[in-house]
């Protein structure tokens, strides 16, 4: 057994049979990527390299290692924790499909681009995940354009961003091909650092690449930008990891980590401001989006380890906000409403399940105590205080953040008020359906006990980041 | 030799692709542009692989084709006055003379690839980038995508000749020519829906 040729060569069989069953079976279909999702994810838990698995009590032999035209995919240890992710939020957001109608890619290209994060986690040398990252966001078209959202800026832009952002980083890669060290040629290092730091930038939505967030969230079919904003950017992030699990010098220069923070402050500065000009849910969402990535990376930027256990915790519990605001804001959106305050005036009294949902998982990722998104945010708050990398400005930093999360709220707050301004009674007539309902109730419920009692589920989450335990500052 | 005419082809190709209107022309300019960074490939690397460099250009080229031959509404047209060519001419040479100055530092960020082959990447690369300042439309923003691509993808030949890197490359390309053609399908029917009220 290949475990690399699995995690690639099944997902693309299955998005094949789904592709033909979904005109006839479109439940099964949904089924199927269901069950191979949480299937994957349990493969990734139970066959991690290292260990021999047993079954029907003789040990399995199962390959690490897949070695295609010369290059190889491994499956690492540091893969683990990112491919379990990424199987299980795919499981989540498959299993909310079927509340809602979809096109009939959507499954079979979220399936493929399951297979292509594992190829991207696994390719050797590294650096060429750019290349399946590139490939991942050309696949994501199919999603975030259709007929119900035939202009959608958001996906080209998409394409266009991460495309450019790899030249930068394969050019970074003939650099640091055989490099196990630091450059003692201060010029190389110099060329090393501007290649990576363009190419990360535009992976990461660096401001001023970030733009294609809003407009996908704004234009796009909130359950495929759901998807994107979970799949993609959390790959983004493990390729990040990876990159310093890998290139471990990296790690000694402070810069990096400096830079790091720059953009982080930068991304949750503007994603705040912009959430306020903005007066479109979607948009709105899109650019919290943004600051919360940008808290993400300032974790990150504290060079702890516990800043990695902040950023896998952030990126499990905005999956779930993604999750639950996409279903919910697909539901507002159905049947060509708009999603402006004026819009969504009154929205409330016929589907008081989908405002309340795609409020509270705004907020939540907003980080607004008491739900699911706080207790990263705090943490990261909280690391700033003790990192060394964060000395000087680190109040000002918090400050940042503190106003960025108020200016969030504030805007998902004004959408609130509209959804609940009526001049009648309260006199709920919901109309979601029986499906969606139970899965916008349960998932809202879900946020809010997370955020109220954080402690069932984060250290479970936390220990995942123990596999990429070298990510600090020497 | 080779890598004159083949810069001669790739600049020429890249540079009608910026100032014709006729997606069939420009789908002609871009075959001409491919087959030019064919042939400066074929400087460095032998002739199979350089030959991967042309056609995959050509495939994404037909791809792009197919779509817009199957197209509901016609492309929405953009501004064909003169002062709109004659800008992004003067654009173009901007970005030029800024290459011509730039190419020893361009030629250690690529990793110091032969000068003609600097020459013709980066040129392909700044036309590309003015392409995709200037369009919203799917279709050119993807000719303008393979463009900039194509520039890096010459000069990355230089120090990376890996079969598996190579066909990804070229993956990429039909990827990308696949999606554009895709949600240029899309914003076709849109128009076409819009058309008809």
């Amino acid at each position: 057994m290949n475990s690399p040729l699995i995690f690639i060569a099944v997902p693309f069989l299955a998005a094949i049979a789904s592709y033909g069953l979904y005109p006839s079976r479109p439940r099964l279909a949904k089924g199927i990527a269901i069950l191979l999702s949480l299937a994957l994810a349990g493969f990734a838990l139970l066959f991690a390299p290292g260990t021999t698995p047993a079954l029907l009590g003789g040990a399995l032999s199962v390959q690490q290692s897949w070695t295609v035209l010369g290059r190889s995919f491994v499956f690492e240890p540091s893969a683990q924790p990112a491919l379990i992710f990424l199987h299980l939020a795919g499981a989540f957001l498959f299993l909310g499909t079927l509340a809602i109608p979809v096109h009939r890619t959507f499954v079979p290209v979220a399936l493929g681009v399951l297979g292509l994060m594992a190829a991207a986690l696994f390719v050797r040398p590294f650096l060429y995940a750019a290349i399946f990252l590139v490939l991942i966001a050309t696949s994501f078209a199919a999603l975030l354009s259709d007929a119900g959202h035939p202009f959608s800026r958001g996906a080209a832009r998409l394409i266009v961003l991460v495309a450019l952002g790899m030249p930068f980083i394969l050019l970074a890669g003939t650099e640091l091909t055989g490099l196990p060290q630091i450059p003692e040629d201060p010029a190389q290092l110099q060329r090393i650092l501007v290649l990576l730091g363009l190419g990360f930038a535009f992976f990461l939505s660096f401001p001023p690449f970030h733009f294609w967030l809003a407009d996908v969230a704004d234009d796009s079919p909130p359950y495929a930008v759901a998807f994107v904003l979970t799949l993609f950017q959390g790959a983004v992030i493990f390729f990040l990891l990876e990159f310093l699990n890998d290139y471990s010098w990296l790690r000694t220069i402070p810069q990096l980590f400096q830079t790091l923070q720059v953009a982080g402050i930068a991304m949750s500065l503007l994603g705040g401001v912009l959430a306020l000009a903005h007066d479109r849910l979607g948009q709105v969402t899109g650019d919290i989006a943004l600051a919360n990535l940008g808290t993400i990376l300032i974790a990150l930027s504290t060079a702890l380890p516990e800043g990695v256990e902040v950023a896998m915790v952030m990126l499990v519990l905005r999956g779930l906000a993604f999750g639950i605001w996409g279903l919910g804001l697909h539901l507002l959106r159905e049947q060509g409403r708009g999603d402006s305050i004026e819009d969504l005036r009154g929205r409330v009294l016929t589907q008081p399940l989908a405002c309340s949902a795609a409020i509270v998982a705004g907020l939540s990722l907003a980080g607004l105590p008491g739900l699911a998104g706080f207790p990263g945010l705090w943490a990261a708050l909280r690391l700033l205080a003790v990192s060394q990398v964060a000395t000087p400005g680190g109040g000002g930093i918090v400050l940042v953040v503190v106003l960025s999360v108020g200016a969030s709220v504030l805007a998902l707050l004004r959408f609130a008020h509209s959804m609940l301004a009526v001049d009648v009674p309260l006199n709920f007539n919901a109309g979601e359906g029986r499906l969606p309902s139970f899965l916008l109730g349960l998932g809202t419920i879900a946020i809010i006990a997370i955020g109220i009692a954080p402690q069932w589920i984060l250290p479970l989450l936390a220990r995942s980041a123990l596999y990429f335990g070298q990510l600090t500052a020497p | 030799m080779l890598a004159l005419v083949g810069f001669v082809f790739a600049l020429g190709g890249a540079s009608a692709l910026l100032l014709l209107r006729d997606w069939r022309r420009m789908l002609v300019a871009f075959a001409i542009q491919s087959a030019g960074a064919g042939l400066v490939a074929w400087t460095m690397v032998p002739a199979g692989l350089a030959a991967a460099e042309t056609l995959s250009g050509w495939f994404a080229g037909a791809t792009i084709a197919v779509s817009v031959l199957r197209a509901s509404s016609p492309l929405p047209q953009e501004s064909t006055a003169p002062a709109n060519s004659v800008f992004r001419g003067l654009a173009l040479l901007m970005i030029l003379v800024a290459i011509a100055n730039l190419l020893p530092d361009i030629g250690a960020l690529l990793g110091g690839p032969p000068f003609q082959v600097t020459l013709a990447a980066s040129s392909l690369a700044g036309a590309g980038f003015l392409i995709l300042g200037l369009t919203e439309q799917p279709l050119r923003t993807g000719l303008g995508l393979l463009t900039t691509l194509q520039g890096f993808e010459l000069a990355y030949l230089w120090s990376e000749r890996s079969l598996l890197v190579i066909a990804l490359l070229a993956t990429v390309n039909l990827a990308i020519a696949l999606a554009c053609a895709y949600l240029n399908a899309v914003e076709s029917q849109g128009r076409s829906r819009e058309a008809r009220g």
